[in-house]
């Protein structure tokens, strides 16, 4: 702030001196002017000075008395013409005295006014004289005399001439020598003014100099916080994909008992137990899920997988899962489907569930009594993309003015007691507007407090072409070898049961290295690779069986892991694996793969 | 029609002729008093040694007349005479320079290209009367200061030489 008024403040100063400078000048520029004219108008036009004037008269007055002289001496004879010419002439010297410009100051003065009138006075003698048909030479004579007398008199005339000119020299010397000092006096000024203006310059240079000093610093500082926080950023990213991994794989074993116990023998209130157990550890892994979700969007890694899927299947599923919750609340459920609902749809399949159970379970969540109803339709925007619209209607607390604001804001929740009465981790609904937004659409709301609420989601997604082949009966698993490459004993125990159910048999192998040992020395019919293992991991073993020589090589191999960061399967992909599972592992998506994998009998199925 | 024709032709025929006869002509002698001399580089001499002419032989030249500030006075004046290369083509003269002489012994020097560069005249009227010697007279040599700029400077007036007596062609 203070910066920019000094800056101004500068900035008018040099204005001001540049301002002076130029009136400096302007005036010079007059006052010479003037001078010039002066000494012109004084000069005069013409080469007649005064001094060659007086000179002339002075000149003429002599040879005129001179031919008198002459002419009044007895033995010569008189020669009129000879004298009226001299005359003449004479005459002509005194009317220039008269009437030149230069001489008017002359005239004025003393010697002059005084001699002119008795030179006027002899002149009219003349003229008699020369107006006489034949010259007289007593006459001459007389007219010589008086001429003669008069000779001092004219001299000085000449004299003060000269000094005329001698002082009005004087007086331009005195003018110039005056002017000239002016002249000096309003260089000088400008001068002083220069150096004000350059010294005004470079002090405004020191300060942008300056300024721009610290504004360097200041976007090198910036730049230093910003990596810093980049790398905070970083760090918490990695922080978090290493808790989520390291979180997912004892819920993997947690959850996988959990069944594995409820499907032994047990009695009523065990079950109990076990489902107050599951549907905590359930909320525990939803949470850890949505947290995870949350800091993939934040880090912009958040990517879909689309993949051809069934959508009546899919809708009956959400509606399999969510009637369930809604009746046990008593609460009544329906979901209404447009009759031109498209058979096969290519999206993530996955996300989109995840928004429409989010939605529909906050629906039943919000609600005591009446109903919750889910109505599908289907537009057409492009003859290849379809909008999928799921308006949500429910008749619960429904939401005023403020609630709806700030509904799909991070940890936002209706209010703090409601936590307790209703749970969840405020995260849901963000998360869900973000895939929307990610599928082309975006999920709106209409609620009035006390009369329920309307969610609509829009997605954009497009049709998908069904599959060239209907699956064949699934072949029998009984009796497959399986290679089970796994590090942690829990997780070692969940698979080897899982496959154990589907009649195959297992064999464990710890790490990467033993793996690569056993596929060389004993026949398999697949293996499941983990990834993070000591010794050897999981990538690392799939590409040295694939570099193997023999048939082995071929075998179909399915990555498995806990790690959900976004390359992991392009990894797989790139190491040769066949296939792709995340933890936890359920029963029926790896009997599934399997079936895939086992069924075509072609080892390197494309993902 | 045909008179009126026949009497035009003739008249041009005439003045024709006399033009060209003065011009191709002898320099006749002057009767009136003398009051212009050209010696020097003369071809065409009315005395022994030199052209001289009278007033009345100057009058018969084509006549100039223009008016022009001078530095010798504050009004403009209007001046009257022949072109000095009409004046010098009376008197055939050749050469390089003129020198000029006046009554009062004031001497200077006109180069003969001026002649032919400038309108200067042998003005022998100022404001439609005869110049008398008592002001600049009998004869002036004047330029058209007004035409030119180049004329209006010292040197040029310096050659401006009045009460004219005679010229010597070098």
């Amino acid at each position: 702030m203070s910066g920019v008024a000094s800056n101004r403040r500068s900035l008018l100063w040099l204005v001001l001196v540049t301002v002076a400078m130029a009136v400096a000048m302007a005036a010079l520029l007059i006052y010479e002017l003037a001078q010039q004219r002066a000494i012109e108008l004084r000069t005069g036009l013409g080469t007649d000075s005064v001094t060659a004037i007086a000179y002339q008269f002075e000149r003429e007055y002599s040879r005129l008395q001179h031919t008198l002289e002459l002419q009044s001496v007895s033995d010569q004879p008189l020669d009129k013409d000879r004298l009226s010419l001299r005359f003449d002439i004479f005459l002509s010297r005194l009317e220039l005295l008269h009437n030149s410009p230069t001489t008017a100051d002359l005239v004025d003065g003393p010697e002059f006014s005084q001699t002119l009138p008795k030179i006027s006075a002899l002149s009219e003698q003349m003229e008699r004289l020369l107006a006489a048909p034949r010259l007289n030479r007593a006459e001459v004579q007389r007219m010589h005399v008086l001429f003669a007398a008069l000779a001092p008199d004219v001299q000085a005339m000449g004299h003060a001439a000269d000094s005329v000119v001698a002082r009005t020299v004087e007086q331009q010397k005195h003018t110039m020598r005056d002017q000239n000092t002016q002249i000096v006096r309003l260089t000088v000024a400008q001068l002083l003014l220069l150096l004000m203006a350059a010294f005004a310059l470079y002090v405004r240079h020191q300060r942008q100099t300056q300024e721009r000093r610290a504004l360097e610093l200041l976007t090198d500082e910036l730049r230093e916080a910003r990596s810093v926080a980049e790398a905070a950023n970083r760090g918490k990213s990695q922080f978090l994909t290493n808790m989520s991994h390291e979180l997912r794989t004892p819920f993997n074993g947690l959850l996988g008992m959990l069944h594995l116990l409820e499907e032994s023998q047990v009695s009523p209130q065990q079950i109990d137990y076990l489902n107050t157990a599951k549907t905590s550890a359930q909320h525990l892994l939803a949470l850890l899920n949505d947290i995870l979700d949350v800091s993939t969007l934040d880090s912009g890694h958040m990517t879909l997988k689309p993949e051809r899927f069934n959508f009546p299947a899919f809708v009956r599923e959400i509606q399999m899962l969510m009637a369930p919750r809604a009746l046990e609340k008593g609460l009544s459920f329906a979901m209404r489907v447009d009759e031109s609902l498209p058979q096969w749809l290519h999206a993530d399949a996955a996300r989109v569930r995840q928004i429409l159970v989010n939605i529909i379970h906050n629906a039943i969540k919000f609600t005591e009594a009446g109903a919750v109803t889910v109505d599908l339709a289907v537009q057409a925007v492009t003859p290849q993309r379809l909008e999928i619209v799921c308006a949500v209607r429910d008749t619960g607390i429904g939401m005023d003015a403020q609630v709806l604001a700030h509904l799909f804001q991070r940890f936002y929740q209706v209010d703090g007691s409601s936590t307790r009465r209703f749970g969840g981790t405020g995260l849901g609904l963000e998360i869900s507007q973000s895939l929307a937004h990610m599928m082309g659409g975006e999920i709106t709301v209409q609620s009035e407090a006390g009369a329920g609420s309307c969610f609509t989601v829009r997605l954009q997604l497009p049709l998908a072409t069904p599959p060239a082949t209907v699956r064949v009966e699934a072949p029998s698993l009984e009796g497959k070898r399986i290679l089970v490459v796994e590090d942690h004993p829990i997780n070692q125990k969940l698979i080897a049961t899982l496959l154990a159910r589907m009649g195959c048999e297992v064999v464990l192998a710890e790490n990467g290295q033993i793996a690569l040992e056993q596929v060389q020395s004993a026949r398999f019919d697949a293996v499941l690779m983990d990834v993070n293992m000591p010794v050897m991991d999981g990538l690392t073993a799939t590409r040295r069986i694939r570099a193997l020589a023999g048939p082995e090589r071929l075998l179909p191999i399915v990555v498995v892991t806990a790690d959900v960061m976004n390359d992991a399967q392009g990894n797989a992909q790139a190491a040769g694996a066949s296939d792709f599972m995340s933890k936890p592992v359920h029963f029926d998506q790896l009997r599934e793969k399997l079936h895939d994998l086992l069924g075509t009998a072609s080892p390197a199925a494309t993902l | 029609m045909a008179s009126l024709q026949s009497k035009l032709l003739q008249f041009f025929a005439a003045s024709a002729l006399a033009v060209a006869a003065f011009s191709a002509s002898a320099l006749p002698p002057a009767k009136g008093k003398v009051v212009l001399t050209i010696a020097g580089k003369v071809a065409e001499k009315n005395t022994p040694d030199a052209a001289v002419f009278d007033v009345a032989m100057l009058r018969k030249l084509p006549q100039q007349t223009f008016t022009t500030m001078t530095p010798w006075d504050k009004k403009p004046i209007k001046f009257t005479g022949p072109l000095l290369r009409d004046v010098l083509a009376a008197a055939k003269a050749t050469g390089t320079s003129i020198k000029a002489y006046a009554l009062n012994d004031y001497q200077t020097t006109i180069p003969l290209d001026d002649a032919q560069k400038f309108d200067v005249i042998v003005a022998h009227q100022m404001n439609g009367e005869d110049i008398p010697v008592r002001t600049k007279g009998p004869l002036f040599i004047v330029y058209p200061y007004d035409t030119k700029e180049e004329l209006r400077s010292s040197v040029y007036y310096e050659r401006s030489a009045w009460q004219l007596k005679s010229m010597t062609i070098e």
